[in-house]
């Protein structure tokens, strides 16, 4: 079977919590390494490494970490809001605390936003990797090339620019209701969004650009 | 006390099955702790600084991503400080919808506990079959907290005011039932649990711990049940003459009246339910049954919210002030602090976690303990390190 | 799985393609009578479409029964705004197998949605089939309707707009006109100029007019659409036959000028 590792780097854990709560379904198809059922072992190669957090600048073991997984690993997986897009710690400050999605230290090969992403997601996940493709792989493949991406992209990128067509994908993707249709187009209230890059990753313009 | 002295064995644990990652240092002498030490490498996450300068809608949003498994708690305190200092309160269906997510939060995070601690105490043989049913109520009580919170990790209904919608009559009715089925179902598994416990629990059950104990309330939380001026916040390197020479994350602990003081599940109950194990693993039974008094009184305040009447208080009051709550988060208590400047944004703001009270009673409690059931105490307390390392003094 | 279209296949993953009449009642579209033969079969215990209301424009409508259905008029040709409703009224219903009808565009987000919910918040696991309808862009709609009013149209009277070459077909109710597509142009919205996909790739099922002869062009791309038309058909709600090989060329035609539309208009806009 098929093994994954499952490693937080220091984010909240709700993502892989959320991915435990798979644990059922994925335990039948491959072999789950991590934290929560105490058989984290990083010495060894994986078939997928599914990393969610983001990762500390300051602290070197992380860093080398991070490293370490990524050798060991054929399909490296950002996984979550922190991994992929840095969510709201890209807001971190100070000396001694500075994150950045994990894309900017190692290469990653596909990119999941979500703040945590559903339990279900992982599993199509794999199944769309099992299948061998599929747009929204290639989507996530292309998102692997931003490391940022949020409701201000959108509105400056997609808004912004007119290429909006008002479909309310945005909208209705947030988690936090930090979009709103004015008068059919969307507008950002800026003190809800947390970065989680949801919206955008929905948006088809958005979309149909970056896979183009 | 002399750590080094030569016939001292150490043991470095890297902890697994816990919430974040833990570096657990014992010096043993023949088959017992002497000392032990709960340290991590998690980075710092400064969520403090996260959130400065924002507007205080952004930080209530931020500062439940401090934890993905006690998210609710994070909210609720920070939305209590914040009208704190607003001077708004929540009228009293946002009260209630607080209460039943908070206690929704604490079913999701004791099962998740479970979860993880089921190597520990439960058969071999019966381990694989516990953890399927395990998660089974997990999922349920997930999907329960996504109808009630709007999302089953970090509940975004959860908002400045109280709580931005209550159910309609229809899905209200529907998990009420659902509810009543898993409160039912709960007590069937925690029967069936108690067959299947391995020697580590018999062992825990001989063992005396009884520290003083803080809790606030038995389900809320109550800034005037105990004094918060009273918690003292100290450096880790402060706390210990001792220390021993490895690398590990500079972090904050919390006393109580200058007091090492255990919060969390056994203090409540201790406190408000006169419940009485003084054993360690009176802990775990602890948690056990808060689970079930959690769902009965879910059910009981979903009973009570008034349909029709107003869940939320939609004043947003922007200026200077300064706020303070207090929170029974499934490990503990937590404080949230928070001064609001001039044009009402975040000017500081401090965060006492749970784990801050319980890593000094866990070091404590591991002392004298059998080496090979060592391991089992740091994690018999649930501590969290994404929450541990999200604040810390400077 | 639903693929993307390019330039060998503008069409995307295809299951079946047929050409559709309506049965059963007279004079309900082939689209409304799939979704009432699911209705009443209980297939899905609701259906989220758009219904026109003013002129070009829509209004997203959850509908439960078959007379509400029944009088929901035709298509909506302009993208309707699925303001926070779609989400509220699937939130807050005990309603959870959903037919949706939309647009491609909608097709691919809700799609995306289902198969990746990628906040926990996502309800589309509520929705059961999506349909979409062919799609050649839709409109700024003041522009669009100051734009036929001068071919002496109002808008209330237009029933369905397709493309043919180069024109735009506008059918209303007392015939059809034809307006040159470089005029019509100007009035697409510039998303709609970027959008490579005509027939709405990510549906289970797509609906359009057919070109070659009287009658609605289905195209099926899931087990489930497909299951879904041959029943309907079965139950005598539609007339089902196989398109003949000068439609699907006539349809993967126009699928690719939308196509190249596209492309230039990436090469122009970006
Ligand atoms: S993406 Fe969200 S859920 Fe995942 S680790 Fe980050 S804050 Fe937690
Ligand atoms: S607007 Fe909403 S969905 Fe988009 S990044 Fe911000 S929080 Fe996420
Ligand atoms: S998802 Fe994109 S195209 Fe649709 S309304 Fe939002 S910004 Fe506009």
């Amino acid at each position: 079977m098929p093994s994954i590792l499952v490693l937080d780097l220091g984010g909240c854990e709700g993502c892989i919590a959320s991915i435990m709560n798979s644990y059922p379904k994925l335990e039948k198809k491959y072999d789950l390494y991590i934290s929560y059922l105490g058989n984290l072992n990083l010495d060894r190669e994986f078939d997928f490494a599914i990393v969610s957090g983001p990762v500390s600048l300051v602290s070197s073991e992380k860093i080398d970490l991070l490293k370490k997984v990524r050798e060991n690993s054929k399909i490296l997986v950002a996984y979550g809001s922190c991994a992929s897009v840095g969510g709201i710690f890209l807001y971190s400050k100070g000396q001694n605390c500075r994150f950045a999605s994990i894309g900017k230290v190692v290469d990653i090969d596909y990119s999941i936003p979500g703040c945590p992403p559903a339990s279900r997601t992982i599993i199509n996940f794999l199944n769309c990797i099992e299948k061998k493709g599929g747009r929204f792989l290639e989507l996530f493949k292309a998102l692997t090339k931003y490391q940022k991406l949020s409701g201000f992209d959108l509105i400056d990128d997609v808004v912004l620019t007119g290429l909006c067509v008002g479909c309310g994908a945005c909208t209705l993707s947030c988690p936090t209701e930090a979009l709103q249709l004015v008068d059919g187009v969307p507008d950002l209230i800026v003190e809800k969004c947390i970065r989680c890059g949801t919206c955008i990753v929905r948006c088809p313009k958005f979309t149909q650009n970056i896979l183009r | 006390m002399m750590i080094m002295e030569l016939d001292l064995k150490k043991i470095t644990l890297d902890l697994q099955r816990v919430c974040g990652e833990v570096k657990f240092l014992m010096y043993c002498k023949s088959n017992k702790v002497e000392k032990a030490f709960f340290l991590t490498n998690y980075p710092f996450r400064g969520f403090d600084n996260i959130v400065k300068g924002k507007n205080p809608i952004f930080a209530l949003y931020a500062l439940m991503r401090i934890c993905g498994i006690c998210h609710a708690a994070h909210g609720i305190a920070s939305a209590e400080a914040i009208e704190d200092a607003m001077g708004i309160t929540p009228p009293m269906n946002g009260r209630y919808m607080r209460e039943i997510l908070g206690l929704v939060n604490r079913v999701q995070s004791h099962l998740m506990h479970l979860v993880m601690a089921i190597p520990d105490f439960v058969e071999e043989s019966k381990q694989a079959y516990v953890l399927k049913s395990t998660l089974d109520i997990l999922n349920e009580t997930h999907s329960i907290m996504t109808k009630l919170g709007g999302s089953s990790t970090h509940p975004s209904y959860i908002t400045i005011g109280g709580v931005e919608k209550i159910p309609n009559e229809k899905i209200l009715s529907k998990i009420i039932e659902n509810i009543g089925n898993l409160r039912d179902k709960y007590a069937e598994y925690r029967k069936e649990l108690i067959n299947c416990l391995n020697e580590t629990y018999d062992y825990l059950r001989t063992i005396k711990f009884k520290p003083k104990f803080l809790g606030s309330d038995l389900f809320y939380g109550d800034k005037y049940s105990i004094s918060v001026d009273k918690i003292k916040l100290i450096k880790y390197s402060d706390f210990h003459d001792d220390l021993p020479d490895v690398e590990f994350t500079p972090l904050t602990l919390a006393l109580y009246e200058d007091n090492v003081v255990e919060t969390g599940p056994r203090a409540r109950l201790a406190e408000y339910y006169e419940y009485n194990n003084d054993s360690l693993w009176g802990l775990q039974e602890a948690r056990l049954l808060e689970i079930e008094l959690s769902y009965k009184r879910i059910y009981e305040l979903l009973e009570k919210l008034e349909l029709g009447e107003p869940c939320q208080t939609k004043i947003m009051i922007y200026r200077s002030g300064k706020g303070v709550s207090v929170f029974e988060a499934p490990r503990g208590i937590l404080v949230h602090k928070v001064v609001l400047n001039e044009s009402g944004r975040i000017e500081n703001y401090t965060i006492i976690l749970p784990t801050m009270f319980l890593v000094p009673v866990i070091e404590k409690a591991t002392q004298n303990i059998e080496v090979r059931f060592a391991e089992v105490i740091p994690r018999i307390y649930d501590p969290c390190i994404p929450c541990y390392s999200a604040y810390t003094l400077r | 799985m639903f693929h993307d279209v390019n330039l060998e296949n503008p069409i995307g993953s295809v299951e079946g393609i047929y050409v559709a009449k309506p049965k059963k009642v007279e004079n309900a579209g082939v689209v409304t009578s799939i979704l009432l033969y699911m209705l009443e079969n209980k297939k899905v215990d609701g259906v989220v479409t758009a219904r026109k209301v003013k002129g070009i424009l829509g209004k997203i409508l959850l509908i439960k029964t078959r007379d509400e259905l029944l009088n929901t008029v035709g298509n909506c040709w302009s993208v309707v705004p699925y303001t926070m409703k779609l989400k509220d009224m699937l939130t807050s219903s005990n309603l959870n197998k959903i037919a949706f009808v939309g647009l491609p565009c909608q097709a691919q987000f809700l799609r995306h949605m289902k198969t990746f919910p990628l906040v926990e918040s996502d309800f589309a696991n509520k929705i059961y089939v999506i349909i979409s309808l062919f799609c050649m862009g839709t409109f700024i709609t003041d522009g669009f309707v100051k734009l036929i009013r001068e071919y002496k149209i109002s808008p209330e009277d237009v029933k369905n707009i397709d493309i043919d070459k180069d024109y735009l077909v506008i059918i209303h109710s007392d015939g059809e006109i034809k307006v040159p597509v470089d005029i019509v142009l100007n009035h697409i919205q510039h998303g709609c100029l970027l959008c490579p996909d005509y027939t709405g790739v990510f549906a289970d099922i797509s609906a359009g007019r057919a070109i070659t002869k009287k009658g609605t062009l289905l195209i099926t791309r899931s087990k489930l659409g497909d299951n879904i038309i041959k029943k309907a058909s079965e139950e005598g709600y539609i007339e089902v036959e196989s398109a003949s090989e000068d439609e699907i060329t006539k349809l993967k035609e126009k699928a690719l000028e939308k196509l190249k539309r596209a492309m230039d208009y990436t090469a122009k806009l970006l």
